[in-house]
């Protein structure tokens, strides 16, 4: 049975498809996040009628139907379009990566994680290693195929300057951003690894192949004028569905 | 702001009598300081400084900060300077069968001491609120036999509400997730002689 509100978003939904406009939920959850974002001919999360929030309720829908999780080993990433089929229902065509850790053959045992230790010259221009030891400069970045949904951009590098003896020492902007990009131009290689969603994945029921998932690295300068730093690879076990279509309003 | 353990502190002073309880020479201290006024400072007060004491490290206001300077302080210290009452003391004589260079058992006979010492909650700072009393601190202190080290191991006041140093000791070890009581403790200790 078809109550008010959801008769207001089925017609919402149908008039705005009708008009020609296009609706695309893209979604990454799991690893205590459920994220959904709808967008409107490419406009995120504006989609109301008379204060009805239908994008929420989009958004509610997917989540339930897909059974994304939030506090999930799991993850699912993926997008779908937002259609109405020859009965009227909202239906939503779509495709998912869905990682796991444990493949569901138990045939696989393979090792889920390896991190490479590296050390490359860097040439202090601005004097940081004269503080080391008595400051500490680190640095972080993580990439993940959600990453390469979300945000295709460089890959945004954490820099941390932490004192630990004696006063403070205070380097200008423009020598932390020389050292933030001289880190990222370094590191980028690494990152390369890391694929997004293959545009040409055949489907199949078993997460029966394993893939690179998340790469995480983490470092300091040291002493010596080096960037020393491990590269940690995270594989996963992933199952694609492609081109899927499911009814998510009746 | 000045640092030290990677903490900050408002304190100049504090910062330095932390590198002087820990025995740093001057040369060393002169090298943590990069701004002049600083390094002045330094070079004017350092030698003249006494090491941070136990009390001025619980006073501390910071969490973080009580828990870098504690550190520094060795369970004898924080024994000898906080004025830790003794309760109790037992010593039990225990016997041993060691062997000698010619791998020829002996009988090694020796005394097994164990002391209640109790320290104060108001010596550690701790402000009594109306509707609870905070409790004292209890602390066993004794010999390893083996490696002749002292050791001070923390008991709650449940343990030494008797003021029995074997019972308080008792309460480090338990079987099935239950503390021996006392004769459970001396049992076991006859047991291993």
């Amino acid at each position: 049975m078809i109550n008010e509100p959801i008769k207001i978003i089925k017609q919402a939904i149908r008039q705005t498809i009708d008009e020609g406009k296009v609706i695309v939920a893209s979604w990454d959850a799991g690893g205590d996040q459920t994220l959904c974002n709808i967008r409107v001919d490419n406009v995120y999360n504006d989609f109301y009628v008379k204060d009805l929030d239908i994008g929420q309720a989009l958004k509610d829908v997917i989540i339930d139907t897909l059974s994304l999780p939030n506090a999930s080993e799991d993850q699912h990433v993926g997008d779908g379009q937002v259609g109405i089929d020859t009965k009227g229902a909202v239906t939503l065509t779509y495709n998912n990566a869905y990682y796991t850790p444990y493949s569901t053959d138990v045939d696989i045992d393979m090792e889920d994680y390896n991190a490479e230790e590296i050390s490359i010259p860097y040439e202090d221009i601005h004097g940081f290693t004269q503080f080391i030891p008595r400051i500490r400069l680190s640095f972080s970045a993580s990439y993940s195929v959600s990453h390469i949904i979300y945000a295709p951009r460089p890959v945004s590098i954490r820099t941390n300057l932490r004192i630990i003896e004696g006063d403070q020492v205070a380097f200008d902007e423009e020598a932390l951003t020389h050292l933030k990009n001289w880190i990222r131009e370094k590191t980028q290689i690494y990152f390369e690894d890391l694929k997004g969603i293959p545009t040409d994945v055949t489907p199949f029921e078993k997460g029966n192949k394993q893939v690179l998932n998340f790469i995480d690295i983490h470092g300091v300068l040291t002493l010596e004028s080096q960037l020393r730093f491990s590269v940690g690879k995270h594989y996963d076990f992933v199952t694609y569905t492609k081109n899927r279509t499911v009814v998510i309003i009746e | 702001m000045f640092y030290t353990n990677g903490i900050g502190f408002e304190s100049l002073e504090t910062v330095l009598k932390v590198y002087k309880k820990q025995a740093r020479p001057l040369e060393e201290v002169l090298a943590f300081f990069s701004q002049e006024d600083n390094r002045k400072q330094v070079q004017q007060v350092y030698e003249t400084l006494p090491p941070i004491t136990i009390k001025e490290a619980l006073a501390l206001g910071n969490t973080e900060q009580r828990m870098i300077v504690l550190r520094i302080f060795t369970p004898e210290e924080v024994a000898q300077d906080l004025p830790a009452e003794k309760i109790d003391s037992q010593t039990i004589k225990k016997k041993q069968i060691r062997w000698d260079e010619n791998l020829k058992p002996y009988e090694y006979v020796y005394e097994d001491t164990y002391t209640l010492h109790k320290i104060a909650a108001k010596e550690l700072g701790v402000k009594e609120r109306s509707w609870w009393v905070s409790p004292d601190i209890f602390f066993v202190q004794c010999q390893c036999t083996s490696t002749d080290r002292m050791y001070y191991l923390y008991v709650p006041p449940e343990a030494a509400e008797n003021g029995d140093a074997i019972e308080a000791i008792a309460w480090t070890m338990q079987i099935e997730g239950q503390p021996l009581t006392k004769q459970q403790y001396l049992n076991l200790m006859y047991t291993e002689t």
